[in-house]
C-alpha cells in the first residue's frame, strides 16, 4: 500500500475482517509500504470498493511468481500469513472524559470490533477472553493524570476520583493507586501469557512508573490524601518495568508529568514543519515483528504530543526495540518488546493526525485523513498478532 | 523583597491590601499569544514569560507577574486600539456575560515557577449607546482589556452580576494567590517583620531561606533539621510552624506534627485553622476518631463565627468527609438561619455522596429563589456534561414545577431550566409540550413557545415548530400572531428544501407544504395590513410563486406589487417594490424593464443579503435576455461574495456563460437555446422548456450535460420514468463529462437503487458524493 492506495486505514479493517471470517490473506511485508494479498471473491473486491480501498486484481500466476519474488534472500521483504484474527479489548471507562482516544477511533474507522473493558472486569479476569489490549490517556499511579493543577474543580475530575475511589473501595483496595497497580499486574501476566499490548500516550510510561512502584507511595497528598513515600525514589524496582529504567519521579503535583521518561520541548522550540519522526527499517525475513510494527508509505511520520510525547534515549532500556524516534533529538516515538510469551508496543503522543491535542478538543475525523501514516502505525499493532509467528532472531 | 512585574496601578494597590512589601519592575516581555491555547493558558503562558524576563534581571529576587484577559464566548478582548474599538467591546459585552482570566506566576530565588489561573464571570446589563461613549470619552477604558474597568465608577454601573473573585477582575485574585502561595508570600512577610513576628528572623537568615529552598525541591529529609532549629529559636513565628509542620507531614511523621500542633493548640482553643490543620493530620494518619473529636471541639470553641464552618468544611471536604462536611454545612444554616447559606457547597456535597436528586434539588432551590441566578445554575449543572445527572434535572424540574405552577418568578426559572435541560438531551416534543404548558405562565413580553419553535426549526424538527407557531397563528388576537405567520412559513420552506436535498420529498408533500406556507402569508396580507412586517411578509409570499409555483406567479405577485406601493415608501419597501418589479418583468420577458428595475434596486439598498439577491437576478436577467457579455460582467461582482447565499447560483451561471461561449459556436446558438429553456424552466412552462433542452441533448453541444441535468430536475417529480429514460438515452455519450458523476448521481436519486449508487462509487470512488454513498452504504 504505497501512495497509491486511496484509504490505507479502511484497508486494515478490510482485511481484518476477512481473516475473521476464516479466510487467510498474505501480509506482503515492505512490498510498496506494505501490502496485502487474498485470493480474489467478488464479495471483497466489493467491500473494498464501497469503503474507497484501493485493490488491484492479479492472476494466480502473477501472485504466485510475486511471492516467490518477495521470498527471495536478495529482497528486503517477506510473505506473512494472517491466519486468526485477535479479540481486542481497550482499556477504557465507560464515563465521558474530555478526551477521545486516537486507537478506538481508528478500530472504529477501519470498522475493527473490539470491546471496552476497564478496571473491575481486568481485575475479574476478562483479559482470559482477549489476545490484545490497549490503553491510551491513563494514569496507571494513581495520579489522576495529574490534571489536579489545572483541572481539580471541573466536574469530570472529581467525578473521575470519586469513581475510582468508589471503584478501589468496592475491590478492596485502600487507595485508587493501590487498585491500579493491582491492574498493571494482571496485564503483566496476560503479556507475559502471550497477550498482546498496545499503549499510547500517558499510558505507556505511567504503567511502567506503576509496575516499578509495587508496595511504594508515589502519589503526592492531592491525590490519595497522604504525602508520598519519602524514599520512593531509592525504593523503586526498575526491574519490574518494561521499557524505562533509571527515571527520575516528578514529585511536583501541580507538574504536568509523571517522571523524566517523557521528553520536555515545547512548539517554540520545535514548530510543527519540523517535528516529525522517522521509522527504522528492519529485516523483514529475520525480524519480521518490528518489520510489520513499522509497514508504512513513508518513512519520515509527523510528530504529535500528548500528555507522554515522546521518551527520552537513555531512560528506555537496551533490551527495548526502537522502532521510531526524532532525528537529531533525545527522543523516540515508537518502542517495542517483549515480556514471557507475550509483547508490548508504546506509541508516544495522543492524537497523529492533531498535533496539539488538548482536554476538551474535538475528535479528530478520520474521514479526512483516509492515508494517516502516524494512524497506520496502530492498525500495524492491531494487524500482527493475526501472523503466523514466526522465531524472532531480535 | 517581592518584585511585581507590572505596570498597572491596580495590580499594586490590590498588592499592597496583602501587606507583603514589593517594588514595581514592568516587564518587557514579548506579548504575543499563542492563539492554539485556550485562554486561560494562554494568560498563564504570559504571565510566565513576564515572570522569566524580568527573572533574568533579578534573580536573587520574588518575582510575581500577572496578565489578564476578557473573553466573550470564543473572542479575547484586548486593549482597545483607539475609543471606537472601546465602543464596539462595550456594545459586545453589553447584555452578555463574559469571562475575566488571570494568569499569575511568582518565580523564586530558588528556581521555582509556579502558575495558576483564576476565571470570573461578570454580566454586563444592556447599555445604552450613550452611556457607552459617555464612558469611553473618560478615557478610562482604553488602557484596559476588555475596555472596561470593574472598579471605575461608572464600570461598576454597567455590571449586573459578577459568579467569582471581584479582585481577579481588577487584576490580581488575591484570595487565590494567598490560599495557593502563602507560604512563600509569608516568608516574605516574616523576612521583612510585617507580621509581627518575633525577633531574629529577618531578610538575612540564609537559614530559612535555604529550608525553604529545598521544600521546593521536595527535599523535605534536608529541610527539615533546619526548620527543627527554627521553630525552636521561633516558637510563636506562624510561617516557620507552617514550614515545619508541612515537613513533618510530608515525611510522614505524623506523631510529631500532631504533638506540636496539639502544643499549639493548647496555648489558643479559639484557632480554627489550627485546629482544622491538627485534625487532618489525624486524619491522614489514619486516626479518624480523633480527627472528627479535633474538629468538632473547634467548631464549638469557634460559637457563632461562619468562617469556622467554612474552614472546617472544607478541611473535611478535603479529606472525603463528605457527608460531616454536609451536616456541618446544614448545620450552619439552622444556626445562622440562612436556608441560602452554602448552597454550592452542599450541592456538590450531596452529589458527591450519590445523592444527586438532593444535590440538584439545592442548585434548583436556589435558582427558583434568586431567579437572577438561573442562568450561572443552569451553567454550573450544564458543565457536568452527563446525560443521567441532567435526567435527572428533567425529573426533579417536572415534580417541583407541579407544586409552583403559577405566573410567579420560581416557577418561570424552573420551566426555563427544564427547557434547556429537555433540549440539551434532545427530548424534543416534551420540550414542545414543556414550552406550551409554560406559555400562560411566562412574563410579560416573554414567549417561550415562540423561543423554542426557533430551537427546534434550527434543530430540524420542522414538524414541532410548525405546531409551536401555529400556537400563535391560531390565535386570532395573539400579539405575536403575525410573526408566528412568517415563521412557520419559513419553517416549512426549509421543511421542503430539506426534504427535498434528503430524497425523502414527494411530489405531494412538496406541494402541500409550500401551499401551506403560501396560506400563512395569505392569511398575514388579509388579517395584518399595516404590521410592521408586512412588507417582509408580501416579498416572502411573492417569492414562494415565483421559485415554486410560476405558472401561477403573475396574479399574486402584481397583488403583492400594488400592496406595496400602498405602504408608506421608506427605501425599504420601494427596493422590495422595484424588485418584485423586476421579477415579474423577468417572468414575463420584458428584460429590458427587470434590469430597469433591478438597477434601481441598488440604488435603494447598497449591502446585505438582499442585494446579493438583487444583483444575481440582474446578472440572470442579461442571461436570459442573450446579452451574455452584459451578464459575465454582472457576475463577477456577485462571485466575489464568495460566501453568500447566491454565490453557487453565481458560478452556475457564470459556467453556462463560459461553456456557451468559448466552444467552437462564435454565435453562441447553443447558449441562447440553453437561455430560453433556462427562462421558459423560471416561468413554469416546463413543456417548452423541455423542448429545448431537448434540441441541445440532441446535437452534440458543450451544454449537452447540463441540459440533461436541467430536463431530469424538471421531470424529477412529475414524470420520473421520463426522466430514467432521458438518462439512459444519453448518458453514455456524457460517460467522460466533468458532469457525469453528478448526472449519475440525479440518476439513482430517481431509481432509488442501491446497485446504482454501488455503480456510482465503482465509476467515481473518490468523487464528491463518494463519502456520503459510503456512509449511507457501509454507515462510516
Amino acid at each position: 500500500m504505497d501512495d497509491g492506495q486511496t484509504n490505507h486505514l479502511k484497508a486494515y479493517g478490510l482485511v481484518f475482517n476477512h481473516v475473521k471470517a476464516g479466510n487467510t490473506t498474505q501480509w506482503l511485508l515492505n512490498h510498496r509500504g506494505g501490502s496485502f494479498l487474498a485470493p480474489h471473491t467478488a464479495e471483497l473486491e466489493r467491500a473494498a470498493r464501497l469503503r474507497g480501498v484501493r485493490v488491484e486484481a492479479v492472476s494466480g500466476a502473477d501472485a504466485a511468481a510475486l511471492v516467490a519474488r518477495l521470498e527471495a534472500q536478495d529482497l528486503n521483504t517477506a510473505v506473512v500469513p494472517l491466519e486468526k484474527a485477535p479479540r481486542i479489548a481497550v482499556f477504557t471507562p465507560d464515563h465521558a472524559l474530555p478526551w477521545d482516544d486516537a486507537v478506538t477511533l481508528a478500530l472504529t474507522y477501519a470498522e475493527v470490533e473490539y470491546d471496552k473493558l476497564y478496571i473491575e472486569q481486568i481485575l475479574d479476569g476478562a483479559l482470559a477472553d482477549y489476545d490484545w489490549l490497549h490503553m491510551h490517556h491513563e494514569d496507571f499511579t494513581g495520579q489522576y493524570g495529574k490534571f489536579w493543577a489545572s483541572y481539580r474543580n471541573e466536574p469530570w475530575y472529581r467525578r473521575q476520583v470519586s469513581d475510582l475511589e468508589a471503584m478501589a473501595g468496592r475491590a478492596g483496595y485502600a487507595k485508587v493507586s493501590d487498585m491500579l497497580k493491582g491492574v498493571v499486574a494482571t496485564i503483566r501476566q496476560f503479556i507475559g501469557e502471550g497477550g498482546y499490548l498496545f499503549a499510547m500516550c500517558s499510558g505507556t510510561d505511567t504503567f511502567d512508573i506503576a509496575a516499578a512502584a509495587f508496595g511504594v507511595d508515589i502519589a503526592p497528598i492531592p491525590f490519595d490524601g497522604d504525602p508520598m513515600d519519602p524514599d520512593a525514589q531509592d525504593r523503586l524496582d526498575y526491574e519490574a518495568t518494561f521499557a524505562f529504567t533509571d527515571f527520575r519521579l516528578t514529585t511536583d503535583p501541580a507538574e504536568y508529568r509523571h517522571a523524566d521518561i517523557d521528553v520536555t520541548r515545547t512548539p517554540a522550540e520545535l514548530p510543527q514543519e519540523l517535528d516529525y519522526f522517522t521509522l527504522f527499517e528492519f529485516s523483514a525475513k529475520w525480524d519480521p515483528v518490528p518489520t510489520m510494527l513499522t509497514q508504512n508509505h513513508v518513512s519520515s511520520v509527523r510528530g504529535f504530543y500528548g500528555q507522554t510525547t515522546a521518551y527520552r534515549k537513555d531512560r528506555i532500556k537496551s533490551t527495548a526495540v526502537v522502532l521510531g524516534e526524532t532525528p537529531g533529538r533525545n527522543e523516540v516515538k515508537y518502542l517495542h518488546g517483549t515480556y514471557g510469551r507475550g509483547t508490548w508496543t508504546f506509541y508516544g503522543g495522543h492524537d497523529p493526525e492533531d498535533w496539539t491535542h488538548r482536554v476538551g478538543d474535538p475528535p479528530t475525523d478520520l474521514n479526512l485523513h483516509p492515508n494517516s501514516p502516524g494512524y497506520r502505525l496502530i492498525l500495524n499493532n492491531v494487524l500482527f498478532p493475526a501472523a503466523q509467528r514466526k522465531k524472532q532472531k531480535t | 523583597m517581592l518584585v511585581l512585574a507590572s505596570a498597572s496601578p491596580r495590580r499594586r494597590q490590590l498588592l499592597g491590601l496583602l501587606g507583603v512589601p514589593f517594588e514595581v519592575h514592568p516587564s518587557h516581555a514579548d506579548e504575543t499569544l499563542d492563539p492554539a491555547l485556550a485562554p486561560a493558558f494562554q494568560a498563564e503562558d504570559l504571565s510566565r514569560r513576564k515572570a522569566l524576563e524580568v527573572v533574568r534581571r533579578f534573580p536573587d529576587r520574588t518575582i510575581l507577574a500577572a496578565d489578564t484577559m476578557v473573553v466573550l464566548g470564543e473572542q479575547v478582548l484586548n486593549k482597545p486600539a483607539d475609543p471606537e474599538d472601546a465602543v464596539r467591546m462595550l456594545g459586545l459585552l453589553s447584555g452578555n456575560t463574559h469571562t475575566v482570566v488571570t494568569g499569575v506566576s511568582l518565580a523564586t530565588p530558588a528556581g521555582g515557577l509556579h502558575t495558576l489561573h483564576e476565571t470570573t464571570r461578570v454580566t454586563f446589563a444592556p447599555l445604552a449607546e450613550a452611556d457607552i461613549r459617555a464612558y469611553v470619552a473618560t478615557g478610562s477604558p482604553m488602557d484596559k482589556a476588555g475596555s472596561y474597568g470593574i472598579q471605575d465608577d461608572r464600570g461598576a454601573l454597567f455590571i449586573s452580576r459578577i459568579d467569582g473573585c471581584y479582585y481577579n477582575v481588577v487584576g490580581l485574585p488575591l484570595h487565590r494567590i494567598w490560599r495557593e502561595w502563602r507560604g512563600l508570600l509569608a516568608l516574605l512577610l516574616v523576612l521583612f517583620g510585617l507580621m509581627g513576628a518575633p525577633a531574629g528572623i529577618r531578610a538575612q537568615d540564609a537559614e530559612f531561606q535555604r529550608a525553604n529552598g529545598l521544600m521546593e525541591q521536595r527535599d523535605f529529609a534536608a529541610a527539615l533539621p533546619i526548620l527543627e532549629r527554627l521553630v525552636q529559636r521561633h516558637p510563636g513565628s506562624e510561617p516557620v510552624r507552617e514550614r515545619y509542620i508541612q515537613c513533618l507531614v510530608e515525611l510522614k511523621r505524623y506523631p510529631e506534627a500532631i504533638r506540636h500542633l496539639e502544643g499549639v493548640m493548647g496555648r489558643s482553643r479559639r484557632d480554627t485553622p489550627t485546629a482544622a490543620r491538627l485534625g487532618e493530620i489525624q486524619h491522614m494518619a489514619g486516626d479518624t476518631a480523633s480527627a472528627r473529636r479535633t474538629w468538632d471541639r473547634a467548631l464549638e470553641a469557634a460559637g457563632g463565627d461562619l468562617s469556622a464552618y467554612r474552614i472546617l468544611g472544607e478541611t473535611q471536604v478535603g479529606r472525603n468527609e463528605h457527608r460531616r462536611a454536609l451536616e456541618l454545612y446544614l448545620a450552619a444554616r439552622r444556626r445562622f438561619g440562612a436556608a441560602d447559606l452554602f448552597v454550592m457547597e452542599v450541592a456538590e456535597a450531596r452529589i458527591r455522596l450519590g445523592q444527586p436528586a438532593e444535590g440538584l434539588r439545592e442548585f434548583i432551590a436556589y435558582a427558583e429563589a434568586h431567579p437572577a441566578s438561573a442562568n450561572t445554575v443552569l451553567r454550573l449543572l450544564l458543565r457536568y456534561d452527563d446525560g443521567d445527572l441532567f435526567d435527572l434535572a428533567i425529573v426533579e424540574l417536572e415534580d417541583r414545577g407541579e407544586g409552583i405552577r403559577g405566573a410567579v418568578p420560581a416557577y418561570r426559572v424552573n420551566r426555563d431550566l427544564l427547557l434547556a435541560f429537555l433540549m440539551e438531551q434532545r427530548y424534543f416534543r416534551r420540550a414542545y409540550q414543556t414550552a406550551r404548558g409554560y406559555e400562560a405562565y411566562a412574563a410579560d413580553g416573554q414567549h417561550p413557545l415562540y423561543t423554542t419553535g426557533l430551537r427546534l426549526r434550527s434543530q430540524g424538527e420542522y414538524a414541532l415548530a410548525r405546531d409551536a407557531f401555529a400556537w400563535y397563528h391560531d390565535q386570532p388576537r395573539h400579539l405575536r400572531r403575525p410573526d408566528a405567520l412568517i415563521d412557520a412559513s419559513r419553517t416549512l420552506l426549509q421543511w421542503a428544501d430539506d426534504a427535498e436535498e434528503a430524497n425523502t420529498a414527494t411530489l405531494d408533500f412538496l406541494a402541500a407544504t409550500v401551499a401551506q406556507a403560501d396560506t400563512f402569508l395569505a392569511v398575514f396580507e388579509r388579517d395584518h395590513t399595516g404590521h410592521t412586517r408586512e412588507a417582509e411578509a408580501l416579498l416572502l409570499r411573492a417569492g414562494i410563486r415565483l421559485d415554486r409555483m410560476p405558472a401561477w406567479a403573475e396574479p399574486a405577485v402584481r397583488a403583492a406589487i400594488d400592496r406595496l406601493g400602498a405602504l408608506p415608501q421608506t427605501d425599504g419597501v420601494q427596493a422590495y417594490k422595484a424588485f418584485l418589479e423586476g421579477r415579474l418583468a423577468l417572468w414575463q420577458g420584458d428584460f429590458p424593464q427587470a434590469r430597469i428595475a433591478f438597477t434601481r434596486v441598488t440604488r435603494l439598498q447598497r449591502t446585505g443579503d438582499f442585494i446579493e439577491q438583487v444583483r444575481y437576478f440582474l446578472g440572470l436577467t442579461d442571461f436570459h435576455a442573450g446579452d451574455f457579455e452584459f451578464a459575465t460582467v454582472q457576475l463577477r461582482a456577485l462571485e466575489r461574495l464568495n460566501t453568500g447565499f447566491y454565490a453557487n447560483d453565481a458560478v452556475r451561471l457564470r459556467r453556462w456563460l463560459t461553456l456557451g461561449t468559448t466552444g467552437g459556436d462564435s454565435t453562441a446558438a447553443g447558449l441562447r437555446t440553453f437561455a430560453t429553456a433556462t427562462w421558459h424552466a423560471s416561468r413554469g412552462d416546463t413543456a417548452a422548456a423541455l423542448l429545448a433542452y431537448g434540441r441541445i441533448i440532441s446535437a452534440p453541444d458543450a451544454l449537452q450535460a447540463d441540459a440533461l441535468l436541467a430536463s431530469m430536475a424538471l421531470l424529477r417529480h412529475s414524470d420520473p420514468p421520463r426522466a430514467r429514460a432521458l438518462y439512459e438515452s444519453a448518458a453514455p455519450a456524457l460517460a467522460s463529462h466533468p458532469l457525469a458523476e453528478r448526472l449519475l448521481w440525479e440518476y439513482a436519486r430517481l431509481t432509488n437503487d442501491r446497485l446504482i449508487y454501488e455503480r456510482l462509487l465503482e465509476q467515481f470512488p473518490h468523487g464528491f458524493y463518494s463519502q456520503r454513498i459510503r456512509e449511507s452504504l457501509v454507515g462510516s
